[in-house]
């Protein structure tokens, strides 16, 4: 049994990271992010028996489950929630403060404008564009056709470029904290 | 979309991409999640294949199904054969249960005591309660009825009459035979509160309302 346990915490350090940021960028909250971790873990916990590999392979099990998860919460949360974690985590090297402040804070614009995009866009963009996740993956994870989630991303990053292009032109409509997260 | 703007996404992505890769997720999480699998671990529901889950779970179901109702019926039957004939009227004045053995005796068997008949009085008390009642109690006797009050308010004596049937159906007294018309004098100990707290004293008179009307 401690052979299990132990395999089960490699399960957990190889994909809890991957779950986290998922969870994270979709709902825009670290607290959200970390329920839907350990409810993820936790889940697997109790329903691996009826996984079946074959169907789908664990880390993209795990994205639906967090998907789902995420999903479920945002819902009961009245559909928004408050980005509190736009914040970068890069923390500020020595080398140049200038420099590294500056691309903080576009890395803050850039999770900002992510995060104000609809659902169905963001999760492919999420998946695909920072997760580095294959349509077919990221299709058995939506439980779509391979097509649509290459129309979703088509359309979010159109979306996300307009929104940036709108944000080069007229810099006082940068969301603030107040920004809400839509689901 | 151009080219441009294209790459620029792409770069932008793959920035925040590798600055996410460095995130670090608390360490509560982690503690939480084994402490969830130690604890299913130590409930022994850890690897035990899905099919004896679903096995267990029906014979629970079944079990649940046969043992309920028969655990009500049981405590219904339980319940009606203690209890049922006590709460009857009559009950004390039974003479003979199922379980006894029967008797033959070669003596006239003798009639059930009825209400009238458990107590003879030995000095009859006649009462008047009024000066034109006209009705005069010639046949009499009482029952004294304990008085079970434990609350320490204070305590009236009305003296009432009543048909003998309200007995029963206004104080609970059991009683043969409640349709007979007779009347009944009846010493009520009422509480300050005006409620009813106990019989005293019952009396059975005789209706002479013709009698008088006569006079």
């Amino acid at each position: 049994m401690t052979g299990q346990r132990e395999a089960f915490a490699e399960i957990y350090r190889r994909y809890h990271t991957a779950v986290y940021r998922f969870a994270r960028m979709m709902s825009g909250s670290r607290a959200i992010a970390e329920d839907v971790t350990q409810e993820t873990f936790t889940s697997l916990l109790r329903d691996l028996p009826r996984y079946a590999p074959e169907r789908a392979a664990l880390p993209t099990y795990l994205y639906g489950v967090a998907r789902n998860l995420t999903r479920t919460r945002l819902r009961r949360e009245r559909r928004f929630v408050g980005l509190d974690l736009i914040e970068d985590d890069e923390p500020i090297s020595a080398r140049d403060p200038s420099i590294v402040w500056e691309q903080s804070q576009q890395r803050m614009q850039l999770r900002r404008i992510i995060a104000e995009l609809p659902s169905r866009y963001r999760e492919v963009i999420v998946l695909c564009g920072l997760h580095g996740l294959s349509y077919v993956e990221v299709a058995t994870i939506l439980g779509t056709p391979v097509g649509t989630v290459r129309s979703r991303l088509s359309r979010g990053r159109r979306e996300l470029a307009d929104r940036l292009r709108e944000l080069e032109n007229n810099p006082s409509v940068v969301p603030t904290r107040a920004a809400r997260c839509v689901v | 979309m151009s080219d441009r703007t294209e790459s620029w996404i792409d770069v932008a992505l793959q920035d925040l991409a590798n600055v996410d890769g460095r995130t670090v997720v608390p360490s509560k999480v982690k503690a939480a999640v084994l402490h969830a699998w130690d604890a299913q671990h130590a409930a022994g529901s850890v690897g035990r294949p899905e099919r004896n889950k679903r096995r267990v779970h029906t014979w629970r179901k079944a079990a649940a199904w046969v043992l309920v109702p028969a655990a009500a019926a049981s405590i219904v039957a339980f319940t009606m054969v203690t209890r049922g004939p006590a709460h009857m009227p009559n009950h004390r004045f039974s003479t003979a249960r199922a379980a006894d053995p029967i008797e033959v005796s070669s003596e006239p068997p003798v009639p059930p005591p009825t209400l009238v008949e458990l107590g003879p009085p030995q000095r009859a008390t006649l009462r008047h309660f009024s000066n034109d009642d006209q009705a005069t109690p010639v046949e009499s006797g009482y029952v004294i009825v304990p008085d079970p009050f434990s609350d320490a308010t204070a305590l009236h004596v009305v003296r009432v009459r009543m048909a003998r049937g309200a007995l029963a159906a206004t104080l609970g007294m059991p009683m043969i035979d409640p349709e007979v018309q007779e009347l009944v004098e009846v010493e009520i100990l009422v509480g300050d509160d005006g409620i009813a707290r106990s019989i005293r004293n019952a009396t059975f008179v005789a209706d002479n309302t013709d009698q008088g009307a006569g006079r």
